[in-house]
């Protein structure tokens, strides 16, 4: 069944070593095998079953397809996605293009302004929204009768919740610019227009389109934005939920699982098929781009960014607003209050839950993908293995939290299984998060890997030393700035994931951003808010450790670090 | 006595490139052995099978008797240096040259002993507490080998130790590179594609092309007695023209006859004949020579030492290279220019053409 059974005998001579090395390579498939295969097959079967667990081929899709009100939600799901997908990019690529290309004044600030929204989770900015424009909004007159709960409410929040990502996205392509194109471009007497239609939008085509296809997977596959602002505009995320939690109709939401999984999909190969065919573009000779001043462009980029700062700005103030006004909009009065979370099931418990648990997540999941990623990416034997084992980590990238979420469900309530007693703790939340967000992990600590000399494996062979010994001495020390990256990104999104844990969680295992989830839903908005912003102080408190940290590793080994002057 | 090292067969292919196309060698203990060839000739991957770090698809390779060609690298007794250094950048450069004394867990102060003695034989003393990237480039190199034969490896594999190198430094890395296995005699074996460096380090040097071996012997054979004309051409530049035997001792090439040594072994029918750059003589328009061959200069390249002219004859398509040593000319040679040029008949060589 398990990969390992393919792993060809290339080095018939065994020590300690290569028992080592299979052990750990099979534990690996399995792992693989367990948090990511297993739960996706079963959604599959599950789609095909009835209530008693009999195959009924395709009658529930069938059903799906004769429910009016369940394929509209896939038409509502792929025009919010679309249209914000167009938003951001426009946005992102005129605000990474002030960042990168021209000289604005004041870009280290524009670029920290660009970041901040990042700590705080989409929900809250939902929060938010409602707050600027809902029923009692105080700019509600500036939608002109329409309403923020639906298609609005979210391609607003959505933007708002991308659009940091896409410009740091798109800031990395830009960044990579070869200043001797332009130098070629303008001696060869090319005019601003075509230099601009010849030199920078092919160099950033690639960027434009992964970022593109990021923002549309991301929001297709959202659940918190839709469920807190979406009212009864019901898309693909939010219909899994009421499937699976209102109506306890596993078999149905197995199926819109597969409706979501499949957009998902297709966007995911059609990246990986770009990736694939992206040729190096910029090589180690290229030049920085140097961006040279020019008041007129300078200016209207400068007012351009002030006023999408200022957007984003006014979101996030709203958000901790929400939480201290006392009785919005009538009592503005700020009140402490909303902090005490009187309700059933939520509790401060929740916050300390989600720090615990966040703690886990970062802290198990930086091991497992480094290690896992060093095994993939570094020894020399089992080539066939490693290649297929590098395949099935790409895969959590395609599959939605939710979708996946409910694998899981599925894995842990089947009968018999002894992995049951793990459905409502925080382990489970904590595997299936690892795994959730396995890929970008792995594909960091790949490309840090990379960039160590492909031949310190062999040297350390040679020398008869160990690869433990080699891990720990040279290859652990030199990733440190990755590895912590790693962890730092687990835990910032550990404390915002509502998705993958919401048909997971048990009464002692609740965590914060399923509380604001939850009294949004009881109508307590204020609470939510609350909430809301606890996730985020802590998320800057990580942040600045991050910062810390960072520059105390940088400092420490920067004697060994900085490149020879040649 | 069986050789040191003994490759037998040793075939491999990457999907249908064929890397190693039937390979058999001995190496001898103490020699000093360079693989040399164009990219893509396997002469890399021959290297890297013998370290283990490929594996054979067929053949089999044995080290001081013992069949290795199944083991791992880490079972086989080996140090090897890299064209990138391959140094662990976040150890000094002590950490470096120690990495494989400690791994066998030999005590603090053997360790430390054997560091400095190694330090002094590469030069580098002093240095011991700084990391790599505080070294230029040649020292890296010299930190890489100290290493490598720091657990006194039965053999040291060189894999274009001074390709990254500048050529000031290439040259000196070399001769010290000489001395140091002069002084410890270690069987060593190193790849290159450059001819200059193989001529002057190797005992014996393996000319590879396409997979396989073209000709093995002492660097003075290989250059003044190339086997094949792809060694004849890869060492020596060597001008090689299309020529038929018109007797035992003569051929003509083109429109041109030219006396070769009487040989019996001159084949019939269509062969080819070549001579080295240097073995061409500029000789006056009424020189006796049976060899004169006129020409137009074509093209010529300065290159101080040495002036090479490009001259164009009736002996075929190609133009004759000639390498003048530039002290001896008493003028400066102009485009156009005609002139007269000889090759002793015992400076031309002559190869059978594979049908």
């Amino acid at each position: 069944m398990s990969i390992a059974a393919t792993i060809p005998r290339t080095a018939a001579g065994r020590n300690v070593d290569s028992y080592l090395l299979i052990g750990l390579l099979t534990g690996y498939a399995l792992f693989l095998f367990l948090t990511i295969i297993v739960p996706l097959v079963l959604i599959l079967l599950r789609s095909t079953q009835d209530r008693e667990g009999n195959f009924v081929g395709l009658a529930n899709y069938q059903a799906y397809f004769s429910s009016t009100s369940l394929v509209n939600s896939l038409g509502h799901s792929l025009f919010v996605s679309t249209i914000t997908t167009v938003i951001v990019l426009a946005l992102a690529f005129c605000y990474a293009y002030a960042l990168c290309r021209t000289a604005m004044p004041w870009r280290p600030f524009f670029k920290l302004m660009a970041m901040a929204p990042l700590l705080m989770p989409g929900l809250l900015k939902a929060v938010a929204l409602i707050y600027w424009f809902g029923n009692q909004g105080v700019l509600k007159s500036l939608l002109m009768g329409e309403s923020v709960y639906g298609p609005i409410g979210i391609v607003m929040a959505s933007t708002l919740w991308t659009l940091p990502h896409a410009i740091m996205l798109l800031s990395a392509a830009m960044m990579l610019s070869d200043a001797r194109l332009f130098e070629a471009a303008a001696c060869l007497k090319a005019s601003p227009l075509r230099t601009f239609l010849t030199v920078t939008l092919p160099s950033v085509r690639y960027g434009l389109i992964s970022t593109g296809i990021f923002v549309f997977i991301r929001v297709l596959t959202d659940f918190g934005i839709p469920k807190v602002i979406g009212g009864n505009y019901n898309v693909l995320a939010t219909d899994i939920y009421k499937e699976v939690v209102g109506q306890q109709n596993f078999e149905m939401g197995a199926v819109v699982s597969i409706m979501l999984l499949i957009p998902a999909l297709i966007a995911f190969v059609i990246d990986r098929f770009i990736a694939g065919g992206r040729g190096e573009g910029l090589t180690a000779r290229s030049v920085p781009l140097e961006p040279k001043p020019s008041r007129g462009i300078d200016l209207a980029f400068f007012l351009y960014c002030t006023a999408i700062s200022l957007l984003s700005l006014s979101v996030i103030i709203m958000g901790q607003m929400a939480a201290l006004f006392r009785f919005w909009p009538y009592n503005l009065s700020l009140t402490l209050d909303h902090y005490s979370f009187d309700m059933q099931g939520v509790s401060w418990e929740n916050f300390t839950n989600s720090l615990i648990f966040a703690f886990f997540v970062a802290t198990w999941g930086t091991l497992v993908t480094f290690v896992s990623a060093y095994l993939v990416e570094k020894p020399l034997a089992h080539p066939g293995a490693r290649a297929v084992l590098h395949a099935v980590a790409l895969v959590p990238m395609a599959v939605p939290g939710l979708v996946l979420g409910l694998g899981y469900l599925f894995f842990v309530n089947a009968p018999g299984n002894p992995l049951g007693v793990l459905y409502g703790t925080i382990t489970l939340l904590v595997i299936n998060t690892v795994s959730h967000y396995y890929t970008v992990t792995h594909l960091t600590a790949r490309t840090a890997l990379k960039q160590l000399d492909q031949e310190f494996e062999a040297v350390a062979a040679s020398l008869k030393a160990p690869l433990w010994q080699t891990f720990l001495r040279v290859t652990v020390p030199i990733c440190s700035p990755a590895i912590l990256d790693i962890w730092v990104y687990l835990f910032l999104n550990a404390m915002t994931t509502v998705s993958g844990v919401i048909f997971l969680y048990g009464i002692n295992s609740s965590l914060a951003a399923l509380a604001v989830v939850h009294m949004d839903e009881a109508g307590r908005l204020a609470s939510a808010a609350a909430m809301g912003t606890l996730i985020v102080y802590a998320s800057i408190i990580v942040r600045l450790l991050h910062v810390y940290v960072s520059r105390l590793i940088l400092k420490r080994t920067g004697q060994w670090r900085r490149r020879a002057d040649d | 006595m069986a050789a040191y090292l003994a490759v037998r067969n040793a075939r491999k292919t990457f999907g249908s490139f064929v890397a190693l196309n039937g390979i058999s060698l001995d190496i001898e203990e103490g020699e000093f052995i360079c693989f040399l060839g164009p990219s893509g000739c396997g002469k890399t991957t021959l290297l890297r099978s013998i370290a283990g770090l490929e594996m054979l698809d067929e053949g089999n390779i044995r080290q001081a008797q013992r069949d290795i060609t199944r083991l791992a690298p880490s079972q086989r007794d080996f140090g090897i240096l890299f064209q990138s250094y391959a140094l662990f950048p976040n150890l000094t450069v002590f950490d470096n040259i120690a990495y494989g004394l400690v791994a066998q867990r030999q005590s603090r102060t053997d360790i430390a002993a054997r560091v400095a003695e190694l330090v002094t034989l590469v030069g580098l003393g002093g240095q011991e507490a700084k990391y790599p990237a505080q070294l230029s480039g040649g020292q890296q190199q010299r930190v890489a080998l100290a290493r490598a034969i720091a657990p006194k490896p039965g053999l040291l594999l060189l894999d274009e130790p001074l390709s990254a190198l500048d050529a000031k430094v290439r040259a000196h890395l070399r001769r010290e590179l000489r001395a140091v296995h002069r002084q410890i005699g270690l069987t060593t074996i190193m790849v290159t594609h450059d001819r200059e460096e193989a001529l002057t380090l190797a005992d014996r040097i393996a000319v590879m092309n396409a997979g396989r071996i073209e000709q093995i012997g002492q660097p003075d054979t290989i250059y003044h007695q190339p086997a094949t004309p792809f060694v004849a051409d890869f060492i020596s530049a060597m001008n090689l023209f299309e020529a038929t035997a018109t007797s035992a001792s003569s051929v003509r090439c083109g429109a041109v006859d030219l006396e070769t040594v009487a040989n019996a072994a001159l084949p019939q029918g269509k062969m080819l004949i070549g001579f080295k750059p240097e073995d061409a003589r500029i000789v006056g328009p009424s020189s006796s020579s049976p060899n004169a061959i006129r020409g137009r200069i074509a093209d010529f390249d300065n290159l101080g030492s040495i002036i090479r002219l490009y001259v164009t004859t009736t002996m075929g398509n190609a133009d004759v290279r000639i390498d003048l040593a530039s002290a001896t000319l008493t003028q400066i040679p102009a485009l156009d220019d005609l002139i007269w040029f000889d090759v002793a008949p015992d400076k031309i060589l002559h190869y059978g053409v594979t049908p």
